[in-house]
């Protein structure tokens, strides 16, 4: 019965030993095969905004070089020391920094241009989605939730102020002193005199706009996407000096849901994705007939112009999976296919 | 000698499956246990030391009793469960043989299913699950309630004070004779959980002390059991929980004050009638469920009530100690009001299950079973299952089983109908398990080892479409393979000191095998938020007045992208507790001391959600206790 006792009693310890003596360092998301000492910045770059999911914080920057050819992911917790947070929304440049807007983080990280190097975050944001610079001091943020605008004063980077808009807000442009709103949740533009934040007009579009473009004749270009079934989407074009619109191109079919306008580097072109990429000149009066690539039975999630004229896209998937960016030439040939993070979405060129 | 094995496998037949009837020679009563159950050659888990877990919830008690992977949020957050791979909505939960997974969501909180609820609990892996209804692809667990009729009085009051806030009081009081039983508790729990953590989420990784965490519970349970003669039992049951949780945000993410309330109601009659070789069981249920979640700051507020009428009744009959058949039939009405679906939505399901069970003299059982479903009056796949066991040596020490099962769950409301997205047209997940299982029991020595398969097909997962819109679809065809061990010992140290000691490891391979997507890399892949490895052990050393014990999990990393290129490290916290015990006459007080997360190990379960380090619970439990013998 003793002999029974004591060997009870070391399989005790030995249990107990065990697993003190376990230690281990990883805390949290650990990705290995992201892992890059050595980031180099080169001239052409290509930064992919990488949404992540809602809720898990694993939102993530991935860096692809067209020349080479070579990718790395989570590039800003490489450099930075700490993932991104949670859903990557939008990656602007202004004034030589990238403004990466962390929606439902609530911040917006402030990196380096020539080294990705976070300089400084821009807090107290309740829903955050796009960044426009309006000038070295000042610059408005978009909000789906706030139902405003935030000012934000570049100088300390905070917010110091709103421009009530009364609901989601989305894509910003600023041509000659104004700021062009969209409002996706209903059927207008907001245009907001940049100087003295007032709201000056509101120009009657497509249901749903979310994108907008300048061409190089200083026409705005605005694309809705007619809601959830609810109506065709359209494509607007916009006088800025009058804030007329001087065309409308409607979409065929109430299930079209096109999105993601872009224009090429020269304002000659632009494209969209709906059920693929499309493309059409801005001297165009009707829109394609058909897409220009393909998606083959994925839905394309993000799209991207470089300034060579390839046209990137981006596919997430099953969104809990490593996304996939396609990258093609000025043709719609297929040039590179790479993952990249979860859910990528934003394209940032250097 | 053929007597003598007779008397043995009734012997079997009663500690193997609880469908026998017990009797208790001391009350010369039988106290009818007709509920249908899985047949022996079905695997089942049976969860212990639920007692000692009293004044926590069903997540707490599973984590640590089985090695069954609860993906949990935080303490008190929102925690689901894993079985073989299949995911949260593929374990159904039944209380007392009624299902009370959330019709509106598929799946159950364990977190708001509080342990004083029940008195046992028993885990139906795989195949057995059709045994209690459709659904439980992975399994089901039963949360039973019974009554003692020996008892007179027992009283309890138990006080557990602890770090981060945590306040738990709970009074129990069961009184009765040997024809009534009357059992009733009240508990309040509630705890700040502001503990210390790494926030990996901030530059050069800073101490943080979690925010928006707070949780009080309140709940009530009353029972009433009434035995007026050997042949007839009945019984009202019931309980209500009323929680509140602060709804933490993931690391990273500022708290933006999301907090969510739950109020459950569930209430049971329950008739049981037993005459010579037939037994019946009749049982009708009213479960009100609302689940609100608020955030002022994104203007949501959420609320989901459902009512829930469900009917059950059981069928037994022995032809002889040999051969027995069971029926089941069910009928139910589901009510949803939800802000998500928008219009009331109604689900009536009926259904009808036969089970055709046979021993032999000498060495093996099989059974056969089927059930059929309607589902707003449209019938579903006839989900068969089929089990045999077969004993290899003659003293019944070895035994080798195998079963198989082919099983569907329906679509919840919100898949069908959350607005705008949800997809009238979604197939049912389809599944078809197939296990063996080779046990060792002798003395005081189990040992278990089952391997098993399983397919799931139609597998929905919510995915985006053109017009951006969120809509679950059938995407995916899920493998899982994998094997089940199981070992427990009870060491009779000396005549003062005893060692038990329960240990399980589990096994599982899931794999995404098809997938309607193009491009999916996720193809032959694990499936996120499965971990291959899982390992529990339980020792609990009583000597004397002191009893001590030791809980050791490991849970081994789990993937958190579908292409595996991320993933959650291992965790492997332990717990530690000692406790005194005074008994004098009917009075027994135990104090004593838990130590939780003994090694102070800094982890997640889910990604960017910390759990705490260290932490230390001081509990005081005071017992009045008086039998009618």
């Amino acid at each position: 019965m003793q002999q029974m006792s004591k060997s009870s009693s070391y399989i005790f310890i030995v249990f107990v030993l065990g697993f003190t003596s376990c230690k281990k360092q990883e805390i949290g998301p650990q990705c290995p095969t992201c892992v890059d000492e050595n980031i180099t910045v080169q001239y052409n770059d290509v930064l992919i905004g990488c949404e992540g999911n809602f809720g898990w914080g694993n939102g993530s920057i991935s860096l692809y070089n067209p020349t080479n050819t070579s990718i790395t992911n989570t590039v800003f917790q490489n450099i930075n020391g700490y993932a991104i947070g949670d859903v990557l929304q939008s990656i602007t440049e202004y004034n030589g920094k990238l403004f990466v807007v962390v929606n439902n983080s609530g911040n917006i990280e402030i990196l380096d241009t020539a080294t990705y190097q976070k300089t400084a975050t821009i807090n107290g944001l309740t829903s955050p989605r796009y960044f426009c610079g309006i000038n070295n001091s000042k610059a408005y943020v978009s909000d789906l939730f706030s139902n405003q605008i935030a000012i934000v004063d570049l100088g300390s980077n905070s917010v110091i102020g709103n421009i009530i808009t009364g609901g989601w807000t989305e894509e910003m442009l600023l041509v000659n002193d104004k700021v062009y709103v969209c409002r996706p949740d209903t059927n207008f533009i907001l245009q907001i005199n940049a100087s003295t934040n007032i709201i000056e007009d509101t120009i009657v579009v497509g249901k749903g706009p979310s994108s907008l473009v300048l061409d190089n004749n200083n026409s705005l270009w605005t694309l809705s996407s007619g809601g959830i079934n609810e109506v065709q989407g359209e494509l607007n074009q916009i006088d800025p000096s009058t804030n007329n619109i001087t065309q409308t191109m409607v979409f065929g079919d109430i299930s079209n849901s096109p999105n993601n306008l872009k224009i090429s580097p020269d304002g000659e072109t632009m494209y969209y994705l709906n059920n693929g990429v499309n493309k059409l000149s801005i001297y165009s009066s009707s829109l394609p007939s058909s897409s220009i690539i393909n998606q083959n039975g994925a839905v394309f999630y993000g799209l991207g112009i470089s300034p060579t004229n390839d046209i990137y896209v981006s596919d997430a998937v099953d969104y809990v999976q490593s996304g996939i960016v396609y990258r093609y030439d000025s043709t719609a040939s297929l040039v590179h296919q790479f993952s990249v993070g979860i859910i990528p979405q934003g394209f940032w060129f250097k | 000698m053929n007597a003598l094995r007779n008397h043995c496998l009734i012997f079997i037949c009663l500690i193997a499956s609880v469908n026998c009837f017990a009797q208790d020679d001391t009350l010369k009563q039988v106290v009818v246990t007709t509920t249908i159950t899985p047949a022996p050659s079905y695997k089942l888990i049976k969860v212990e030391n639920i007692e000692s877990h009293a004044t926590g919830n069903l997540a707490d008690l599973l984590s640590k009793q089985t090695p069954i992977y609860i993906k949990s949020s935080g303490p008190g957050g929102l925690s689901t469960i894993s079985i073989r791979g299949a995911g949260a909505s593929h374990t159904q939960l039944y209380w007392n043989g009624i299902s009370i997974n959330s019709p509106t969501l598929g799946h159950l909180d364990l977190a708001t299913l509080p342990v004083v609820f029940i008195d046992d609990s028993e885990i139906h892996l795989g195949a057995s699950s059709v045994v209690d209804g459709s659904g439980g692809l992975g399994g089901a667990i039963q949360l039973n309630t019974s009554a003692n009729y020996k008892n007179k009085l027992n009283a309890t009051f138990r006080k557990e004070l602890g770090s981060f806030g945590i306040d738990k009081t709970l009074f129990s009081i069961n009184v009765g004779n040997k024809k009534f039983q009357s059992k009733t508790s009240l508990f309040r729990s509630s705890s700040f959980n502001d503990f210390k953590y790494i926030d990996i989420a901030q530059e050069n990784n800073p101490i943080s002390e979690r925010e928006n965490a707070e949780i009080i519970q309140y709940g009530i349970k009353q029972e009433f059991y009434f035995t007026p003669n050997k042949e007839n039992y009945f019984a009202v049951k019931s309980n209500y929980l009323d929680s509140y949780r602060q709804i933490s945000s993931a690391l990273g993410i500022e708290t933006k004050g999301e907090h969510q309330t739950d109020k459950a109601l569930r209430l049971m009659g329950e008739w049981r009638h037993g005459k010579k070789k037939t037994f019946q069981h009749l049982r009708v249920a009213f479960i009100k469920d609302e689940l609100n979640y608020i955030d002022t700051s994104l203007a949501i507020n959420s609320l989901i009530s459902v009512d829930s009428y469900k009917a059950s009744y059981n069928f037994n009959h022995y032809f002889n100690y040999l051969l027995k058949i069971s029926a089941q039939v069910n009928a139910g009405t589901d009510i949803a009001n939800s802000t998500g679906i928008g219009a009331q939505q109604q689900r009536n399901r009926q259904s009808m299950f036969v089970q055709f069970e046979q021993k032999s003299n000498w060495g093996y059982q099989y059974n056969i079973a089927a059930r059929q479903e309607v589902i707003n009056g449209k019938l579903t796949p006839v989900i068969p299952t089929i089990g045999v066991k077969y004993f290899l040596t003659k003293n019944h020490h070895f035994a080798i089983n195998a079963n198989a099962a082919r099983n569907y769950k329906a679509p919840s409301f919100n898949e069908l109908y959350w607005n705008p997205g949800g997809n009238p047209n979604l197939l049912p997940e389809i599944g078809f398990t197939a296990e063996m299982g080779l046990t060792y029991k002798y003395r005081k020595l189990t040992f278990g080892v089952s391997p098993y398969y399983s397919l799931i097909d139609n597998w929905i997962q919510w995915l985006p479409q053109e017009s951006g819109i969120w809509t679950p679809i059938n995407v995916k065809q899920v493998e899982n393979k994998g094997v089940e061990i199981d070992i427990k010992k009870v060491f009779n140290i000396s005549n003062k000191a005893k060692l038990h000691l329960h240990s399980g490891y589990n096994y599982v391979n899931s794999i995404n095998k098809t997938s309607i997507l193009t491009s999916d890399n996720s193809i032959g892949r694990q499936l996120i938020y499965v971990p291959k490895h899982t390992f529990n052990i339980v020792m609990k050393l009583e000597f004397e007045k002191w009893s001590i014990a030791y809980n050791q999990t490991i849970t081994g990393k789990v993937f958190i992208d579908a292409t595996n290129t991320t993933y959650m490290p291992y965790y492997a916290p332990a717990d530690f507790s000692i406790s005194y015990s005074l008994k004098k006459d009917m009075k027994s007080t135990d104090i004593g001391v838990k130590i939780s997360n003994l090694y102070n190990e800094d982890y997640q379960i889910m990604a960017n959600r910390p759990m705490p380090g260290r932490w230390f619970l001081l509990f005081l439990k005071v017992n009045l206790n008086a039998t009618n013998e």
